[in-house]
């Protein structure tokens, strides 16, 4: 048969089509299913984590293409751990291989005990600096004992994750020997930061971590003339973003406190900004909480009801200008509920999550690392409770709804209700009762991933280390539970909008004794501090006897 | 069931050098469409490897409609003479691209369709017009809760209650 060539109007769709088309087809089989598992493939490869672990739990269907694709379990693993594959890691394991790693890895630390294959850091039980220990990115550094000036670091192995153990030690200039105020180390930059109190300023001396040396693509020294009043006892804390980093100085007798923005790169302090005496966070011990958002936002926070002008405590977020530095008002204000007592800064995830961001892939980041955006905003909320004791509840408020709400919005007053626990999906935890009196939070580690440590008495009264294994994510998928689900503080919980959505977690909790040693130093634990690092090492320390005691706990499985 | 159509004499005076193909659709439409055009579906190819064979030409029955064959055809007939990557067979599968913008715009039709499309490519083998349609899909359900995505999607919740509730399901991670 010989025909000829349709009319070329005939290949062409007409846009008016396709709705009587679907509708006709509405009543049978779902499209969707009548399709090959490739065709299901493709759509699930194209999504992420979060998204698969909905899919899986629309129909019978999804789910089996999900668990039986490792592709997609990876992902969906990599998700409620709060991992991110890394880009610069070593590659030479297979997709199942990786799968099967992050599994045990996660698995690993639903049990918390001490290793018996001896201790990671040897030799520190007569150790007595505690203030000059960091713990970041798996990364341990403290001072040499025979010598003051040479820092030590180590890094933690990691069986699990591929990294292995590595020493590299660092050679401090005699001149600032004797004390120092602070350290920071940024792994994913290679680089470690030591600020050191001098008079009437600061000095920021930058170092590679593997080197030991001046940072390739640092100044060397950052010198900042401090505008506060000289007073003994400065506090520093220092976050870096990128070639960005961020100073804050305080004082013990005061609450007001400096925000210094620098380069560190180049040395140039851009902004210098001294608050109020009455917004610092004189509860937390006087220590300065400024952190990134993100590149060009700063958060900072401020306790005093009467410090801002929405006449609630609230998180302040100031935006970088590339000309000015830090403009002089804040340009959002995230008000807090009135009886919240305490704020905690964000939990620093290891900064070596901030891998992906890095100019340059300094370390050796392992098979997968923490995720960057899982960082928490941790409101400590105490609720009255019976006999004037108070319940506390923990509410970590994943940062990266600040930041799409920074991005989505003009600037301004922030009601809770629209960024709180409800707006945020956030995560709450209900510290057991008793247990908020006899642990105190360490600023520098307290909580390592998604993970808390807290140390509690036993039922007989050792100590014991608590360890909450919890992830923001997995609130994301929090049931809609009915009213009242919530025990003492409900109303409160009701006026923070956390009432209808339970948010408790399906947080693993698993406890082992603490180290003898630190047991028989101790009376109580009220003066305990305790840092945990991603990859297992759990660090103890009581700064007021200055006797630190170090265990490692899982690290060789870990 | 559509009549199955010898085709004995394929080339048409005045239209070049390409070969015309005689594709016929599941509401029985006889599309006719330059060879060349549809060389990006493998599944087509290799049907056309079968004439070259047997030097016996035929109609192509196909298991979609003719709207759906349409919208493939004007696809195909965009991108003719194109290369795309992905529909390179001996290509490395590459990574997550963007989705193209005139496939963005091409892929603006509602989901059933949308649906149709990508079981169609699927079946023809076409590979980039799978992988746009995926993504187009995906845009669609991400960031929605399960029950938006049932609704999206077309799809019953078929699991039993204690299915449901069992934490495998919910995958509390």
């Amino acid at each position: 048969m010989l025909y000829t060539r349709a009319p070329h109007a005939h290949l062409r769709t007409s846009s008016s089509t396709p709705q009587r088309y679907g509708r006709r087809a509405s009543c049978r089989v779902p499209p969707i299913l009548r399709s090959s598992d490739d065709v299901l493939l493709e759509i699930l490869e194209s999504l992420d984590g979060r998204d698969i672990v909905m899919c899986k739990a629309v129909c019978r269907r999804l789910k089996k293409v999900v668990s039986e694709t490792v592709s997609l379990q990876y992902k969906v693993e990599l998700f409620s751990s709060g991992m991110l594959d890394s880009q610069h890691g070593p590659h030479t394991l297979t997709l199942a291989e990786r799968l099967a790693r992050l599994r045990s890895y996660n698995a690993a630390w639903r049990c918390l005990e001490w290793t018996t294959c001896g201790e990671v850091l040897p030799h520190l039980q007569d150790y007595s600096h505690s203030a000059d220990v960091a713990t970041s990115a798996s990364i341990y550094s403290r001072r040499a004992e025979d010598s003051m000036q040479d820092t030590i670091m180590q890094q933690i192995p990691s069986q699990l994750r591929g990294i292995p153990e590595r020493h590299t030690s660092l050679l401090i200039p005699a001149q600032i020997s004797d004390i120092w105020s602070n350290v920071y180390t940024d792994a994913a930059q290679d680089l470690y930061v030591i600020v050191v109190g001098a008079y009437l300023g600061f000095r920021c001396f930058m170092r590679s971590i593997s080197s030991g040396e001046d940072h390739p693509l640092g100044c060397g020294i950052l010198e900042v003339i401090t505008s506060l009043p000289p007073r003994p006892g400065f506090q520093t804390s220092v976050d870096i973003c990128n070639a960005q980093i961020l100073i804050t100085i305080c004082g013990r007798t005061s609450a007001a406190f400096e925000i210094i923005l620098g380069n560190w790169q180049s040395g140039a302090v851009l902004s210098k900004q001294t608050t109020s005496e009455r917004c610092g966070s004189y509860v937390n011990n006087g220590h300065p909480k400024a952190y990134f958002l993100d590149d060009d936002h700063i958060l900072l926070e401020h306790l005093e009801p009467d410090a801002c002008d929405c006449g609630h405590s609230s998180i302040q977020v100031y935006t970088i200008d590339s000309d000015d530095g830090l403009g002089a008002t804040p340009s959002y204000t995230f008000v807090l509920p009135d009886f919240m007592q305490i704020l905690y800064p964000p939990h620093r995830l290891s900064p070596l999550s901030k891998a992906w961001m890095a100019p340059r892939p300094a370390v050796d980041t392992g098979h997968f690392h923490p995720n960057p955006a899982d960082r928490l905003l941790t409101v400590i909320l105490s609720v009255p409770a019976d006999r004037g004791q108070f319940d506390e509840h923990y509410v970590d408020i994943p940062l990266h709804t600040l930041r799409s709400y920074v991005a989505a919005h003009p600037g301004g007053v922030v009601p809770w209700a629209a960024w709180g626990p409800r707006g945020a999906r956030a995560t709450r935890v209900r510290v057991p009762r008793g247990l908020s009196a006899v642990y105190r939070m360490n600023e520098q580690g307290f909580v390592g991933g998604l993970r808390r440590l807290l140390l509690c008495p036993a039922a007989d009264g050792a100590p014991m280390i608590l360890l909450l294994d919890y992830h923001p994510q997995r609130i994301a998928r929090g049931r809609l539970c009915a009213e009242g689900a919530l025990e003492a503080g409900a109303e409160m919980l009701a006026a923070l909008a956390i009432g209808g959505v339970e948010t408790a977690l399906p947080c693993l909790a698993s406890a082992a004794p603490a180290p003898q040693a630190l047991a028989e130093i101790l009376d109580g634990f009220d003066q305990c501090g305790i840092r945990l690092c991603e990859d297992g090492m759990v660090f103890l320390d009581n700064p007021s006897v200055w006797v630190s005691a170090i265990k490692v706990a899982k690290v060789f499985s870990i | 069931m559509p009549t199955i159509v010898s085709v004995d004499d394929s080339t048409v005076p005045g239209e070049g050098s390409s070969r015309l193909l005689l594709l016929v659709s599941s509401d029985n439409k006889h599309i006719v469409v330059e060879e060349d055009i549809m060389s990006r579906s493998r599944f087509i190819s290799k049907q056309v490897e079968g004439f070259e064979a047997t030097s016996q030409r035929h109609a192509i029955l196909l298991p979609f409609s003719s709207f759906v064959l349409n919208k493939v055809i004007e696809y195909c007939s965009h991108y003719r003479g194109y290369y795309l990557l992905e529909d390179d067979p001996d290509a490395a599968p590459p990574g997550r691209s963007p989705v193209r913008e005139w496939d963005q715009e091409f892929l603006d039709v509602d989901r059933n369709m949308l649906l149709r499309i990508i079981k169609a490519a699927h079946y023809l083998e076409i590979k980039s017009l799978v992988g746009s349609c995926a993504r187009a899909i995906a845009d669609m359900i991400r960031g929605k809760t399960t029950e938006e995505m049932r609704e999206i999607l077309g799809v019953e919740n078929d699991f039993t209650p204690e299915e449901e509730h069992s934490p495998s399901s919910k995958c509390t991670g």
